[in-house]
């Protein structure tokens, strides 16, 4: 449970869209690429509220039959949130409504959601990942933040 | 052949009563044939019932048509329940398990639809018996594996290209994905909380390695094969269930 956050070597990933990307599970490796089985649904309700696309198309899912809700990998970038300085806040808010929507008259799970965050120009890039329940998304936001801010 | 039309209060008055009807055969010690032909009873009115949401979906009458799926779910759930009172006295514990799930599971897509003092009553009850009546589970079996998008079950295009939502209902429908094909099995972690809690440990060895049933804890005619070592326990359990429910 809480929040942790390392940095990561992935200079092959780079944001092909002008809002937030779906990485996959192992966006670390260059082919073969497997997205979280939650988020073709996620995208599907997210695309009406914020703008966001997958990194490749995805065609292999990665599936865990665990209570937990494994979200899908977030890629937001620096210059994103410079366009953009409401898209962290706006994520997590679509994240949110998603597991109210998603989990009705369903016990509310435990949330595990990466967010991966690039900085442009030095490509210093950082993995944050959150555990928790659904309601304190706001600790996740306000560690992007923390992160968008060194 | 008679032409008569049936008012949405009075299918709505008479699954209510079917409801109650069903409710009072769901204990221990009414009798296996009652509970057997209610349950078969249940099938009927479930057929009946669908019939009417087919016809809502022809309309294109959302709000009853999910109305109709949430009669569906809720009598799919006493039926489910029925039926694990008769494998329980059958003896069949594993499937009187998976039964009483599939229970639940009803529970909580029906609630999808409407929230109410009776099917909170039932979520209860439901829990008390797995509580009561069955052995706790510490942990469950939760694999990981890659698998393909596959289809959608409202639209039954490929999932990626529809705009169906997995969980939600569509016109008396839940939207889930189907004709999934599992391309590699990656792992399988021991957890307290499952997706699914079908996948339970049905039998472990004991100190003397002697293969004991998880339900009865009586000796099983089958053993686990292989060696374990001293002060381990061998188990075995069910990974991954295909179970799939009336959803549609």
């Amino acid at each position: 449970m809480g929040i942790t956050k390392k940095e990561i070597r992935a200079k092959h990933i780079q944001s092909k869209t002008d809002g937030i990307a779906l990485l996959p599970v192992n966006y670390k490796d260059e082919d073969n690429y497997k997205y979280q089985s939650t988020s073709l649904s996620f995208f599907k309700y997210a695309k009406d509220k914020t703008e966001v696309a997958f990194y490749t198309d995805p065609e292999v899912l990665y599936e865990q039959r665990s209570v937990e809700w494994f979200g899908p990998v977030i890629l937001i970038t620096s210059s994103l949130i410079s366009q953009n300085p409401e898209i962290v806040s706006i994520t997590c808010g679509v994240i949110s409504s998603y597991l109210t929507d998603f989990f009705k008259g369903q016990k509310k799970p435990k949330v595990s959601v990466k967010v991966i965050y690039k900085e442009t120009e030095t490509e210093k890039t950082t993995e944050i990942e959150y555990q928790g329940n659904g309601e304190d998304l706001s600790k996740l936001q306000q560690a992007i933040l923390e992160v968008a801010k060194k | 052949m008679t032409n008569e039309k049936i008012s949405f209060e009075d299918i709505k008055e008479n699954y209510d009563n079917f409801i109650d009807s069903c409710a009072k055969f769901s204990f221990f010690t009414r009798s296996i044939e009652k509970q057997k032909e209610k349950s078969s009873e249940c099938t009927q009115q479930i057929n009946l019932i669908k019939s009417y949401k087919y016809q809502a979906i022809e309309r294109n009458a959302e709000d009853q048509a999910n109305h109709f799926f949430h009669m569906q779910c809720m009598m799919n759930a006493m039926k489910s329940t029925l039926d694990m009172w008769i494998k329980i006295k059958e003896d069949e514990f594993e499937k009187a398990w998976c039964l009483l799930i599939d229970a639940q599971e009803y529970v909580e897509v029906a609630l999808k639809v409407a929230d109410y003092e009776g099917i909170r009553n039932l979520e209860s009850k439901l829990a008390s018996i797995e509580h009561s009546i069955f052995p706790d589970w510490a942990l469950y079996n939760s694999p990981g594996h890659t698998e393909t998008i596959g289809k959608c079950s409202i639209c039954h295009k490929n999932f990626a290209v529809c705009d169906h939502i997995e969980n939600q209902i569509y016109l008396g429908k839940l939207c889930q994905r189907v004709d999934r094909e599992i391309i590699e099995a990656n792992h399988v972690a021991l957890v307290k909380n499952p997706k699914d809690r079908r996948c339970i440990i049905t039998k472990i060895t004991d100190d003397d390695g002697k293969t004991l049933d998880y339900f009865t804890w009586n000796e099983s005619d089958k053993q686990i094969s292989g060696n374990s070592k001293p002060d381990e326990m061998m188990i075995s359990s069910i990974i991954m269930s295909f179970r799939s429910l009336d959803f549609s």
